[in-house]
């Protein structure tokens, strides 16, 4: 169809289209305009061919249709309210960009969409969020009633109210619209939730994570940050090395001893929520070891962290959530469309703060003189002057400290096709590590999750992988054994060093310099189907799958080693593979009880992990072989694989009484492949109760004090299966061709395995208060009584038991955790642009050792050393009374001896807290850490009579606050054989391991100041960016403490030292 | 309804029950224990890899005892320092001497094997009775001589009779009469248990490397001897003499053959044995160890043993009981010998007056080692006669010279001969005295488990 119109002065003729316009004009200023049969959005589209300046959305005026309509006027503006007249848009004019902005006018809309949010009591739910798909989300008011302004009839809008499941729902307008929320039971009110959540003013990781900057870290540290103030959950760095991953210390299972391999036992578990759950291999995407230290998480792929404890809370989670949950969920699709890609840049210089202090070669050899004179014995004299200049063997300041640089990129868009919605996201960071040698760790991760709805039923499904490399040098703290003294000595790397008779470099009296690289690859998935069968059931279905690999070797590049094929020098190589599934359905009936309603949950967790080792010398060349040997059969692998299978069932009950008084009880059977059958499995129960005494106000009455008051607690026992492997199993392993006895094959039976090994039990009790006061501050205050009836430390066993010298073993233990805990939260606002943020977390905790193996009657956090070897390390004084010695007179044993007076052994407190300043644009945020704990002081021992490779034998000279142990002289250079009297033998002769002092430390961190600006929106639009984001940052600036032994606030005082940092940072979001 | 059918799902998820869900494969490098002594092949394979894993490392029973406890008295000495070795050699062993870990150790780790065994064969029921009860019979002889040396080195140690680490590791020191009563107990049971016969080996029957009911019996014939029952030590060491399956060898050079048929058990080497290496000049003339003054001294002239295990070698006394060092191994480490037993009876019979009859037994002995027979003489003169040979026949073996002194010291007779023989002999050593007659608990060994009390002296 074509219409043509003929105009008087102008006319326009379009073929081929729907529409004809026609332009007319009266007079010289006046013109006139006609539009046929098109859209609103075709008229605006003439309009502007027309020289008007129109900025409007594209989308919205398709929708409108024009019969017939002629505007005329001298102004745009004149003819634009004649356009508009009979739609629900109106326009301004904008001087500052001289366009005319088209926008909805709410005024002309037509009748709003109403609706009311009640619960299934038919209780309006106040404060209830709805979001549409474009218009902006609203609140519903105190009647439970809400409205959107929309020229729609119907509109597809998300309900979301804490304590209840989402819902999405579809509005019509002139409908009552009455939507009925079902409470939410995974939430349970009688818990206390530590952690990061939505919308908690100061912690939100939207907030704080991405917001506000500081992006520059991954997940993994940021996490570790957030987390470190709160109560309950304690955070501690192992040591400075950039790649050491934090140690969490949930409060009230504190750790017996701090063997790594034991470590598991008493760890909170993480997991990743809505990929798949029960599963031990996520722990490794949060809390890595050494060398894998990648991640396949970015924060900003984060939704929520939060740590889960007592006994009704975990019981859930079954066994792995037997030591407290820290449960991360990640992001799934909301309503942005546009892509979202952000940038994060910081640059920063790094340097030293809490040195440790090591021998100097000097002094080393001053200390071994005078021990050889102590001990009667002829001194064979280093020729000191070969060493020159090089005679400082500290930390040459080269090594660590220097530029440190952080580049982060992250791509993410969701989107959403009728029932389909998805997340998307790409990252790729890099980070360099200020250390002398190249040390970059690099990852990159892909993560997706759809969700489709259909009904009552809704699938979800997820996908997280990734890879990453890490090359980081690994300093041994040990002077090597393999010292010679005519060996040759040059300075490598900022490090001196010599070589032993092999032409191997190795550094003499400070610390050994090696290269680790590694990699690895992740994949994980997981898919949820939630059914929603009828009224009062819920069903839902987890199946989850991951697979994780890591490539890790370990060189000595200082060394003169020989090259392998790919030129690299790398010496020793070790693989691991690890695969899981887990499945697990869940059931939830609930049924009208009383004044309220009586849940019903019943669930199941099936999971069957595969881990699969690969050790290799080096053969193995490169990456790719190592790789690939995984693919070929396992029986190629020199290590068999170990299995692992867990099952659990749960059943729990929660009785919400007119949703003030909440009752809940669990039961729960859990079976795991580490037992015996006989011991297999075991049933755990918890009950928990929490009352509001004060209901939330939601008046915002300016003259309460308090504005909401819930009390509770909860008791139970839940186990945890945290310990070796086939301890329980009685085995055979046959010899090989070579060890025939007699021309019999034979077999050696396999040591140290317990057919008794049980569930590690724990009682819980847990009790606690938690209030918002003044209608801005959150104080918790939080009592745990934990009791450990029969956990797993490792322990040196004694060789009568038969499995040879210093084997390291479980044995059970019983641990009572007790502790009081209160945190304080507020966001003030100061002035009308000017807000104050102030945290404050404080626990004290009381721990005590019940009972214990003959061995151990005390033991010391940190240390594999008991109470009791120390003591008799230490020796005994007149009185008989345990007492250090006070080596060199110097006064500091005295102080490591009242240290020892600590009944606990353990942190007998510690706080944290964070002040924030804020204004529209810019902020100052400082965080600062106190810790009151026992900590131990390196100390420099020198030997006569030592036998290669022990600390057994011989007479010990101890000085304070230098290096580590000396690990005795090679055999082909001996020192003279002596005969120490008993008297002098006498501090040395319990000697197991390095030379540590104790002492009480106090210490207060300062541990990140930030200064952030937001740069005006003008500038950022000059590069098409939403927000430039500057900052200036400052990062572990000061550790203030009397403590001499290197950063007191590490758990290993020998470590790598914390380095400060301070840089300037841009977060760039498109 | 609905709460019918959830009570019905609710019995059926925990009453199922999760066992045969967490049921998990086994490595495959790994045998089961029940599936071990569910076969006799396998269970055989167990006993031959306790006595394997004796030879696969010097130990107590494979060089240290020979070395150390002969370092200890007036058996052998060594010129050079050594670390290793000068705790013993200057008697001045304290607790955190490192070598002392390997003797306290090593036996333990033995006596584990023999109590897998034990408790497997016990538990099992699958097994051929005749192959059950002679590994169990076995298995009781090689604890039983581990406990004898634990106990006659350490004096009360714990007795650890199962594989639970969780009960062993906190065991105190059990009284040295309980361990003997057990050692008496377990080796009287072995005798009834073991056939007279060694058991079959693939490689020949002749080969005396695991035990049979000989043996168990004379090792019960040594504890009698040294727990001064000296009549059921005579009687048992001629149950065994009288046995027709053992002769002395007429040439000292054949006694340490793998067909020497003096022996009554002797353990195949991997290699060689630990003597063999260890005695060896490593340089042309100057050995680590060699016999001490008085023991070269204390060779009667033409006494055939001094001149086959102690020839000169670029003029210094070598000791080479065992001397092969290369080609196919001709000589088995070994553990009891018939020449013992001839002794043990001597001394029991002479202990209960019988001064005849013992002067035979030595006269045999000392007939077959190229000496005239000693004429007739009193009690005291053949008891210190009977000394000097038994040190003319154990010196550098097994650490025999340096438990018979300690033997001997305990006389309750302050004038027994041999008594003050022994007392004057370890006066060689300027620090020993009586408490250093047992030897220190490792103090990593208190260290790890505080119920053990150490010994009076260190």
């Amino acid at each position: 169809m074509t219409l043509a119109v003929v105009l008087p002065t102008k006319t326009l003729l379009i073929t081929g289209s729907i529409l004809l316009i026609t332009m007319l004009q009266s007079s010289a200023q006046t013109r006139t305009f006609t539009f046929k049969n098109c859209s609103l959005y075709e008229a605006l589209q003439t309009l502007k061919e027309q020289g008007f300046r129109l900025a409007h959305n594209t989308s919205l005026p398709r929708k409108y249709h024009i019969d017939s309509l002629t505007i005329s006027g001298n102004t745009q503006e004149e003819m634009l309210t004649q356009l508009f007249k009979g739609f629900p848009f109106g326009f301004e004019r904008s001087q500052e960009f001289n366009q005319i902005n088209v926008f909805p006018d709410p005024v002309k809309l037509r009748t709003p969409i109403r609706g009311q949010v009640i619960n299934e009591e038919n209780e309006p739910l106040a404060g209830a969020n709805l979001l549409p798909g474009q218009l902006p989300a609203v609140e519903a008011d105190q009647h439970g009633r809400f409205q959107f302004i929309t020229a729609k009839d119907s509109l597809r809008i998300s309900v979301t109210m804490v304590g209840y499941q989402p819902r999405e729902f579809w509005m019509v307008n002139g409908k009552s619209n009455r939507i009925t929320m079902q409470r939410q039971y995974g939430e349970l009110p009688v818990t206390q939730k530590i952690g990061l959540f939505p919308g908690d003013p100061v912690r939100s990781p939207a907030e704080a994570i991405q917001a506000k900057g500081g992006t520059d870290e991954g997940a993994l540290n940021k996490i570790q940050d957030m987390l470190s103030d709160e109560t309950g959950l304690l955070v501690r760095r192992p040591s400075g090395s950039p790649a050491r991953a934090p140690q969490y210390e949930m409060q009230g299972y504190y750790l017996v001893n701090n063997s790594n391999t034991h470590r598991n036992s008493v760890d909170p578990q993480f997991l990743l929520e809505g990929i798949s759950r029960f599963d031990p291999l996520q722990s490794r995407l949060l809390k890595t070891t050494d060398v894998d230290s990648w991640t396949t998480l970015f924060n900003n792929d984060i939704e929520t962290v939060e740590a889960l404890r007592d006994a009704a809370a975990t019981s859930p989670y079954g066994a792995h959530g037997a030591n407290g949950m820290v449960v991360t969920t990640l992001k799934k699709a909301s309503y942005k469309k546009a892509p979202t890609l952000q940038l994060s840049i910081f640059q920063g210089v790094s340097w030293n703060t809490g040195l440790l202090k090591l021998l100097d070669t000097d002094r080393y050899l001053e200390m071994r003189y005078a021990a050889h004179q102590y001990a009667k014995a002829p001194l064979v004299d280093y020729d000191v002057t070969r060493w020159g200049n090089n005679r400082n063997t500290n930390f040459p300041r080269a090594i660590f400290g220097g530029i440190t640089g952080k580049t982060m990129a992250h791509l993410s868009r969701s989107w959403r096709l009728q029932r389909l919605s998805a997340y998307h996201s790409i990252g790729f960071s890099r980070e360099r590590y200020p250390l002398s040698a190249k040390s970059v760790n690099q990852l990159y991760s892909a993560y997706t999750n759809i969700d489709y709805l259909a009904g009552r039923v809704k699938i979800n499904l997820s996908l997280l992988g990734g890879l990453g490399t890490t090359s980081l040098p690994y300093l041994d703290p040990r002077p090597s054994q393999y010292f010679s003294p005519n060996a040759p000595i040059e300075k490598q790397n900022g490090l001196l060093v010599t070589t032993d008779s092999a032409g191997t470099a190795l550094n003499p009296f400070g610390w050994q310099y090696s290269k680790n690289q590694a990699s690895g690859r992740n994949l994980l998935s997981g898919l949820l189907v939630n059914w929603h069968p009828a009224k009062r059931l819920d069903l839902s279905l987890r199946v989850g799958w991951a697979r994780q690999q890591t490539n890790e070797k370990a060189a000595v590049p200082i060394a003169a080693q020989p090259a392998a094929a790919d030129g690299k020098a790398f010496a020793y190589f070790s693989a691991s593979q690890q695969r899981t599934f887990v499945i697990s359905p869940h059931a939830d009936y609930w049924v009208p009880l009383g004044d309220g309603k009586l849940q019903l949950s019943i669930g199941a967790t099936y999971q069957s992990t595969r881990t699969f080792q690969q050790f290799a010398d080096s053969s193995y060349t490169n990456d790719a072989a190592l790789w690939n040997d995984f693919n070929r059969s396992p029986a190629y692998n020199t290590a068999y694989p170990v299995y692992y299978r867990y099952a659990g069932s749960y059943f729990g009950l929660t009785w919400n009484i007119r949703n003030r008084l909440t009752f809940q009880a669990n039961v729960r059977q859990d079976a795991s492949s580490r037992f015996s059958a006989e011991h297999s499995t075991v049933v755990f129960g918890s009950i928990g109760l929490s009352y509001q005494l004060l209901r939330r106000d939601t008046t915002h009455d300016k003259r309460k004090v308090f504005n909401w008051i819930k009390l509770r607690a909860t008791g139970g026992t839940t186990g945890s299966d945290g310990m070796a492997d086939y301890l329980y199993w009685s085995s055979w392993k046959p010899g090989t061709a070579n060890t025939a006895y007699g021309g019999q094959s034979i077999l050696t039976p396999q040591t140290a395995y317990r057919s008794d090994v049980r569930w590690m039990t724990l009682l819980k009790l847990n009790g606690g208060l938690d209030c918002k006061l003044f209608r801005h501050v959150d104080l918790t205050v939080n009592y745990y009584h934990n009791l450990a009836l029969n956990q797993f430390i490792s322990i040196t066993l004694p060789g009568q038991t038969g499995s040879g010298t210093g084997t390291n073993f479980d044995l059970p233990v019983r641990v009572r955790n007790s502790g009081i805990e209160w945190s304080l939260r507020t966001r003030l606002k100061l002035t009308s642009s000017l807000y104050g943020t102030v945290q404050w977390a404080f626990t004290r905790p009381w721990n005590k050792l019940l009972s214990a193996p003959a061995s151990l009657l005390d033991l010391i956090p940190g240390s594999t050393l008991s109470t009791r070897q120390l003591f008799t390390y230490l020796g005994k004084d007149a009185n008989n009374n345990f007492a250090m010695k006070d080596y060199n007179g110097d006064g500091k044993i005295t102080k490591a001896a009242d240290a020892l007076e600590i009944k606990d052994r353990e942190i007998r407190y510690y706080w944290s807290c964070a002040f924030g300043l804020e204004r529209r644009k810019s902020s100052l945020h400082i965080r600062l850490a106190g810790i009151n704990q026992p900590q131990f002081t390196p100390r420099t021992q020198a030997y006569v009579d030592g036998y290669p490779g022990s600390h057994t034998n011989g007479y010990l000279l101890n000085r304070p606050g230098a290096v580590l142990d000396w690990d005795g002289p090679y055999s082909a250079y001996q020192f003279p054989s002596v005969n120490p009297t008993p008297e002098q033998l006498k501090g040395a002769q319990y000697m197991t391991g390095a030379g540590v002092s104790l002492e009480n430390v106090f210490c207060i961190t300062i541990r990140q100041i930030d200064l952030r600006w937001e740069l005006p929106s003008k500038l950022a639009k000059k590069i098409s960016a939403k927000g430039i984001l500057l900052y200036l940052q400052g990062k572990d600036l000061a550790t203030l403490s009397s403590y001499k032994g290197g950063n007191p606030t590490l758990i290993d005082p020998l470590g790598l030292p914390v380095m400060a940092t301070v840089g300037i940072g841009a977060d760039i979001n498109f | 309804m609905k709460l019918t059918a959830l009570a019905i799902l609710l019995l059926l998820v925990f009453s199922t029950g999760c066992r045969k869900l967490v049921e998990v494969d086994k490595p495959g490098n790994l045998i089961d224990n029940d599936q071990v002594f569910a076969h006799d092949s396998l269970a055989e394979q167990t006993m031959a890899g306790a006595y394997a894993r004796i030879m696969s490392e010097n130990n107590l029973l494979n060089g240290n005892l020979t070395k150390w406890a002969g370092l200890y008295c007036d058996d052998i000495t060594r010129a050079a320092v050594s670390d290793r070795d000068s705790g013993f050699l200057q008697v001045t062993l304290t607790p955190a001497y490192f070598s002392l870990r390997e003797v306290w150790n090593k036996p333990y780790q033995y006596i584990f094997s023999c109590n897998s065994i034990l408790e497997g064969v016990r538990q099992s029921g699958k097994l051929s009775p005749s192959l059950a009860s002679q590994i169990e019979g076995e298995a009781l002889f090689l604890r039983a001589i581990c406990y004898f040396y634990l106990v006659n080195l350490f004096g009360d140690v714990p007795l650890v009779t199962g594989t639970n680490y969780s009960i062993s590791a906190s065991m105190p020191r059990t009284d040295q009469s309980t361990i003997y009563d057990t050692i008496v107990a377990n080796l009287t049971r072995a005798m009834t248990l073991l056939p007279a016969t060694y058991p079959g080996t693939r490689a020949g029957s002749a080969l005396r490397i695991r035990a049979n009911s000989w043996t168990a019996r004379a090792l019960l014939s040594r504890v009698s001897l040294y727990r001064q029952q000296w009549q059921a030590a005579a009687t048992n060491a001629t149950a065994v003499i009288q046995s027709g399956l053992y002769q002395l060898c007429n040439k000292p050079d054949s006694v340490f053959k793998y067909n020497s048929p003096e022996t009554l058990l002797q353990l195949q080497p991997i290699t060689y044995t630990a003597e063999s290496i260890m005695f060896s000049a490593n340089q042309p003339g100057i050995p680590t160890y060699e016999p001490t003054a008085g023991l070269l001294s204390a060779f009667e002239q033409g006494d055939l043993r001094k001149s086959s295990w102690l020839p000169q070698k670029s003029g210094v006394h070598v000791i080479r009981k065992y001397q092969q060092t290369s080609g196919p191994a001709r000589e088995y480490n070994v553990l009891l010998r018939l020449t013992e037993l001839y002794l043990i009876r001597a001394e029991a019979l002479l202990r209960m007056n019988n001064v005849q009859e013992a002067l035979s037994d030595i006269n045999t002995v000392r007939q077959h080692a190229g000496l005239l027979p000693l004429p007739a003489s009193d009690k005291n003169t053949i008891l210190l006669a009977l000394a000097h040979e038994r040190r003319s026949v154990f010196f550098a073996e097994l650490g025999h010279r340096f438990l018979d002194l300690k033997r001997w010291m305990q006389s309750p007779d302050d004038n027994d001969p041999l008594k003050i023989m022994a007392m004057h002999a370890m006066r060689v050593k300027p620090h020993w005295n009586q408490q250093k007659n047992l030897w220190p608990i490792p103090a990593s060994e208190i260290s790890a488990n505080n119920l053990l009390v150490q010994n009076p002296g260190y």
